[in-house]
Parts: C-alpha cells; sequence; structure tokens
C-alpha cells in the first residue's frame, strides 16, 4: 500500500470525498495506482471539470503512477472575467 | 544620485525612512517601468499603489470601454468615467494619484505580433488580464524576452497569484501546459465575483512589484497562492520548474509566438 497526501483548493472543495470536510486528507491506495484511477474510483472527481493538477508541485498527467508520499494538489485553472 | 524636491520628500517620506527602502529604494522605483496589463479589477488596485508609490513608468494596457459592470470591482474607473477608454479613464485617474509618473497608454490588443516591442521597454510586467489566450501569450513573450512578470487571477471567491522569473523560477507552462479548451471554464460573467476580492490580489501583486523592484525580501517566485475569501484562509504551494515546459524547460520548443486562439478581450 501507498500513501498520499491530497490538497483539494477553494472552488473545487466541492467535490471533496463524502465525510471529508477540509484538506489536505491522506488516502491510502494499492501500490501501481495512477493519478487517474485515484481521482476517478476514491476521490470521484468528476472527468469533465477542467483541472490543474500537480505532483509534488509538477504538472501531473492522469496516466502517471502514484508513489509513497505523493502530494497531489487539484486546483480550478482561473483567467478572469473574459475566459473566451 | 537624483536628489528629491521638497514635494517629492514629503510625498514618499514613509518610504524614505524605511531603512529597506530609503532614498536609494525611492530612486530605484521612480526609474522604474512596469507595464500594467489589463485596466480592470486587478489593474486597478496595482496601479493605484503603484502610482502612489511613484514608480516613475507606467505602461497601460487595455483596449476596452468603461462599463456599468466594471465598477463594482474596477476602481480606476468611476460614474463619470461610462463609455471612456479604459487607458484613459486610468491614466486620467492615476496622474491626479501622482503627477511624477510617466503613463503611456497601450491602446490596443497584446498580440503575437506586437508584445515583443510592447514589453521590451519595461522592467517588469503585471499580469491583470482576464483570458487565458493573452495570459499565455504574454507567459511566452516574457521568458522569450527574459522578463519577470507577476501573476494574478481571480474567479467568485477565489484568487491566485504568483511570480514568473524566467531561467529562475517556473512559468505559467510548468504547471498548465496548454490553454484549457474554449468553454471548458465559465467565465466571470457567468458566475460573478466578488468585488473586493481583486482588490486583494491586485494589492498583492503591486506588493510583489515594488520588492522586485527594491530587490528586498523573498519574492514569490516558485510559490503559488491560493486565497479563499470565503474561508479566509490563504494558502501556499511549492511550483518548481518544470523541466518538461515547452517554453521554459530544458528542450524548449517554443521559439515564435504563433496561435493563441481568439482573443476576446484583455
Amino acid at each position: 500500500m501507498i500513501s498520499i497526501s491530497v490538497r483539494i483548493h477553494h472552488s473545487f472543495k466541492r467535490f471533496l470525498p463524502q465525510g471529508l470536510t477540509d484538506h489536505p486528507f491522506e488516502i491510502s491506495l494499492k501500490s501501481g495506482t495512477t493519478l487517474g484511477q485515484m481521482l476517478k474510483d476514491e476521490i470521484k472527481f468528476p472527468v469533465d471539470v477542467p483541472k490543474v493538477i500537480l505532483i509534488n508541485g509538477l504538472h501531473a498527467q492522469e496516466g502517471q503512477q502514484l508513489e509513497d508520499g505523493d502530494r497531489v494538489s487539484l486546483f480550478a485553472p482561473i483567467a478572469g472575467g473574459q475566459f473566451y | 544620485m537624483t536628489s528629491f524636491n521638497e514635494d517629492q520628500l514629503r510625498r514618499y517620506s514613509r518610504h524614505i525612512i524605511l531603512p529597506e527602502v530609503g532614498g536609494e529604494g525611492q530612486e530605484k522605483l521612480l526609474a522604474s517601468k512596469i507595464l500594467l496589463v489589463g485596466m480592470g479589477g486587478l489593474g486597478s488596485p496595482a496601479g493605484l499603489y503603484l502610482a502612489a508609490a511613484g514608480v516613475g513608468t507606467l505602461g497601460l494596457v487595455d483596449f476596452d470601454e468603461v462599463e456599468l459592470s466594471n465598477l463594482q470591482r474596477q476602481i480606476l474607473h468611476s460614474t463619470k468615467d461610462l463609455g471612456k477608454r479604459k487607458v484613459e479613464s486610468a491614466r486620467e485617474t492615476l496622474k491626479g494619484i501622482n503627477p511624477d509618473v510617466t503613463l503611456r497608454n497601450h491602446d490596443e490588443k497584446l498580440t503575437p505580433e506586437n508584445i515583443m516591442e510592447i514589453i521590451s521597454d519595461y522592467d517588469l510586467i503585471l499580469d491583470g488580464s482576464d483570458n487565458f489566450p493573452t495570459r499565455f501569450l504574454l507567459n511566452d513573450a516574457c521568458v522569450l524576452a527574459g522578463k519577470t512578470s507577476v501573476y494574478g487571477a481571480v474567479f467568485r471567491f477565489e484568487g491566485q497569484m504568483t511570480v514568473f522569473e524566467p531561467h529562475q523560477g517556473p512559468c505559467l507552462r510548468c504547471f498548465i501546459p496548454e490553454i484549457p479548451p474554449p468553454g471548458s471554464v465559465p467565465r466571470c460573467q457567468e458566475a460573478g465575483i466578488l468585488g473586493v476580492l481583486p482588490g486583494v490580489i491586485g494589492t498583492l501583486q503591486a506588493t510583489e512589484a515594488i520588492k522586485i523592484i527594491l530587490g528586498i525580501g523573498r519574492p514569490l517566485i516558485g510559490r503559488f497562492l491560493v486565497f479563499d475569501a470565503l474561508e479566509m484562509e490563504l494558502s501556499e504551494f511549492k511550483l518548481p520548474k518544470n523541466p518538461k515546459c515547452l517554453v521554459c524547460g530544458e528542450d524548449a520548443k517554443l521559439v515564435d509566438l504563433k496561435d493563441y486562439g481568439d482573443f476576446c478581450t484583455l
């Protein structure tokens, strides 16, 4: 098993897993779990919501395998008044 | 060494008596040139404080007019300014704050064709734009030109801020490699924004800009702030440089500014 620390920032707090009200929270996963699997199966984060995902501060791909002790941060990409 | 006249000594006295600023620091501010991109929610407080601080030259970029819906947060503009070009309205307000400041209007869209020339004459860029194509264009141009940019963004009750220092820290593309697709993120006009929020973030941007010009303190390079107004919580996380970044990474491929999608406004 591996332990991952997850931070879900402000506007994404509505997507915190049920029963949690704040972040960061720790999550235990099977070795070999990818970021995408964690988001979909454990956190149940909606697939279609645009998001910036960092692992240990670096831009991450959903196919990336998580390592014990990784810090995952999720926040909304915001630009301001006029997006397009 | 510049000699301050009596008015300047009095105007900047609260800076000059700070050991970290002093007369030398105030001279640096008076000699500095900062480009403000966007005369809206973020550019308003930033512009007011930078002008008051005695930043010698402020470039003002916007190509929009003042609308009634702007006035809930864009404090450079007043009811009497409705319908005016934003750069004109901003210039009048800033000139009233401090006649020492030279104001240059850039009443035009930033485009791949004009941006390198516009930013070339400034020491620092303050990004108060309101859409991703402009932010990415500005980011890429600043990396290519080696210009520091102070980034701020606001939406609903959330603000984000950081400093991009080319070759020393990450750039925007280190953590958002590509422009999010059109329509994938809502607009302020659809989701709203707490009027005071850009005041908080724009003021933090001005603070960082002044620190960088003065060379004091620890700039927000490689650190990303997220401000949550509802929770009154300011969180920070480290943002390392991404070695695979398309623009500033080890094998950076961007050599030219090309396609940034549609620019509907700043």
